[in-house]
């Protein structure tokens, strides 16, 4: 009896041990395998201007008003939407049958470093707008502005009322900067000299770019690694890990005289909400927005908080609107399983109740 | 009697683990540097520091840990990786609230803007010489220098910007023409760069 209660006792024990040493020969092997593919939904370039792209992805198409969706500029890529099949935005909404474009807004290098936030609003969003209705054929469209997308978006949408936009999503963009958290902070004028920054290093290099994002979450790395080992014998988590990772790992620069205007009219002087951002000699008024409005943000989402997403409800001039507050962060929203059962079906369903 | 935590167990030995080790390291320290007046007494070199003593106390107690679990459970639980597991995470949670609290301060970003300020005071006079310095070599070997690169690309997408823009003024043409809805068009081509102000000259006398 005591010999059965004994082998009762070391038998867990060894199967603990056990799945340890296949976590250590899974990370063993994980530091020879290949890149996973990542971004692989089909997609056709439909226009191309210096290093953007707008990109129309492969669907059934059976809603054909087209939805653009507008990401960050600089800061990392945008294999984040079309991570891996079965965890891709791109390929979800694609298979609830939107029309779906996505502006890439590229890698820029040195001689784009004169590229500005008015250039970006006025004159690269009107064309891509327009080809979303030349190529799709339609005379609307819906617009969804990821992170920094948003405001970029959203000040475009607002120069241009009579632009046909039936409806638009903000997911995770910061409007109000005066709740910008800790980024507000530490790009407080008193402390950061923009100008300085930019009239010294011309761009802002990739390595500063993520050595900012660290910062703002100094244990991420450990907790993701520390989860990563307690999860190395889940083939589908490490396939995912390793797809997230090779996104992480992937920093783009700031060209200057975007990041000197970003800086200062939006994080320094939070001129969208104070209404005096101009843009291309015009003021951009944010309730001159009439379109249906959906925010979406994170609870915790520390590089957008949810009050300073939440506001743009409060300057817009839209009468349709809705707020969506999810568990997670940043990233939550737009990859991983929860975005895929909570957030990107209301998304999907509150869009297609206004583009019917 | 209360029933058994792991949990709190596995708390209870790290920091008793942790104030062990500190103690091992300062006992380790203390023989590598002598006492006043031992030179004195004896000339023979201090014993080699043992670090394994910083380690020891927390696999024996390691140990303890997983053997008070097996007499708390009557087997080791296979759950006591996922409790361990919640342990750290929720250490990991509360160091991050408190680094996160810390860093929101003024404090915080006064010392980062100093450090930036510092980091480019060293970087911009580098940045110029190593600019310089490549040019002028790629220049003997009669190469193009980096910056004339940058500049013929920057005429490039200047160059692009115009022809985009010619064919924005043919697609409105076509739309007066043709009356059908359409998107706004861009404006009308500026200069790409924000309008800086007049470099400060000093006026001298």
């Amino acid at each position: 009896m005591e010999t059965i209660r004994e082998a009762a006792a070391i038998n867990p024990l060894a199967s603990e041990w056990a799945r340890t040493l296949s976590r250590a020969f899974r990370a063993l092997e994980l530091t020879q395998a290949p890149d996973p593919q990542i971004g692989l939904t089909p997609k056709d370039v439909v226009y191309r201007r210096n290093k953007a792209r707008l990109y129309r992805y492969h669907s059934s198409r059976t809603r054909p008003v087209p939805v653009l969706f507008v990401p960050n500029l600089g800061i990392s890529r945008p294999t984040i939407f079309d991570l891996q099949p079965g965890s891709s935005f791109v390929e979800y909404m694609c298979g609830q049958g939107y029309d779906f474009y996505l502006l890439d807004w590229g890698v820029y290098g040195e001689e784009d470093n004169g590229l500005t936030v008015d250039e970006c609003v006025t004159r690269l969003l009107p064309r891509v707008a327009r080809k979303v209705l030349e190529t799709s054929g339609q005379d609307s469209l819906a617009v969804i502005g990821y992170c920094m997308g948003a405001p970029l978006s959203i000040s475009f949408v607002a120069l241009n009322p009579e632009l046909p936009v039936r409806a638009y999503v903000n997911m995770a963009g910061p409007i109000d900067f005066s709740k910008a958290g800790l980024f507000a902070r530490w790009l407080d004028k008193r402390f950061y000299d923009v100008d300085r920054v930019v009239d010294t290093m011309g761009a802002i290099p990739a390595e500063w770019v993520k050595l900012g994002f660290k910062l703002l979450r100094p244990t991420m790395d450990v907790s993701t690694a520390l989860n990563l080992w307690w999860n190395l014998d889940k083939p589908r988590y490490v396939e995912s890990y390793r797809a997230l990772s090779r996104w992480a790992n992937e920093y783009v620069p700031f060209p200057g005289e975007f990041f000197r205007q970003w800086v200062r009219d939006f994080y320094q002087e939070n001129r969208l909400v104070r209404k005096t951002l101009t843009l291309g000699g015009r003021r951009v008024d944010l309730g001159q927005v009439r379109c249906p409005v959906f925010v979406v943000a994170g609870l915790e989402d520390y590089i957008a908080p949810a009050p300073c997403v939440q506001a743009l409800l409060d300057h817009v001039g839209s009468r349709d609107t809705q707020y969506l507050e999810l568990p997670g962060g940043h990233i939550s929203l737009i990859a991983g399983r929860s975005a895929s059962v909570h957030c990107w079906p209301r998304i999907s369903e509150w869009l297609g109740a206004r583009l019917a | 009697m209360t029933p058994p935590n792991p949990v709190q167990d596995a708390f209870d030995l790290w920091k008793k683990s942790l104030e062990d080790g500190t103690q091992a390291w300062l006992s380790a320290l203390g023989q590598s540097v002598p006492a006043p007046g031992a030179e004195a007494r004896s000339t023979a070199p201090p014993p080699p520091v043992d670090f394994s003593q910083f380690w020891r106390p927390i696999l024996s107690q390691g140990m303890e840990l997983w053997q008070k679990a097996a007499q708390a459970q009557g087997a080791v639980s296979p759950d006591f990786a996922q409790q361990w597991k919640g342990f750290l995470d929720q250490w990991i949670d509360v160091w991050s609230k408190a680094l996160a609290q810390a860093m929101g301060t003024e404090a915080f970003a006064q010392a980062l803007g100093r450090y930036l300020d510092q980091t480019l005071s060293v970087q911009a006079p580098v940045r110029k010489v190593v600019e310089q310095q490549t040019d002028a070599a790629v220049r003997a070997l009669g190469l193009p220098s980096r910056s004339q690169v940058v500049s013929l690309a920057s005429q490039v997408v200047g160059l692009e910007e115009r022809i985009e823009g010619l064919e924005d003024r043919l697609d409105e043409i076509r739309s007066l023409l043709t009356e059908r809805p359409r998107a706004p068009s861009a404006e009308p081509a500026r200069p790409t760069k924000t309008p800086r102000p007049p470099a400060r000259t000093e006026k001298k006398g």
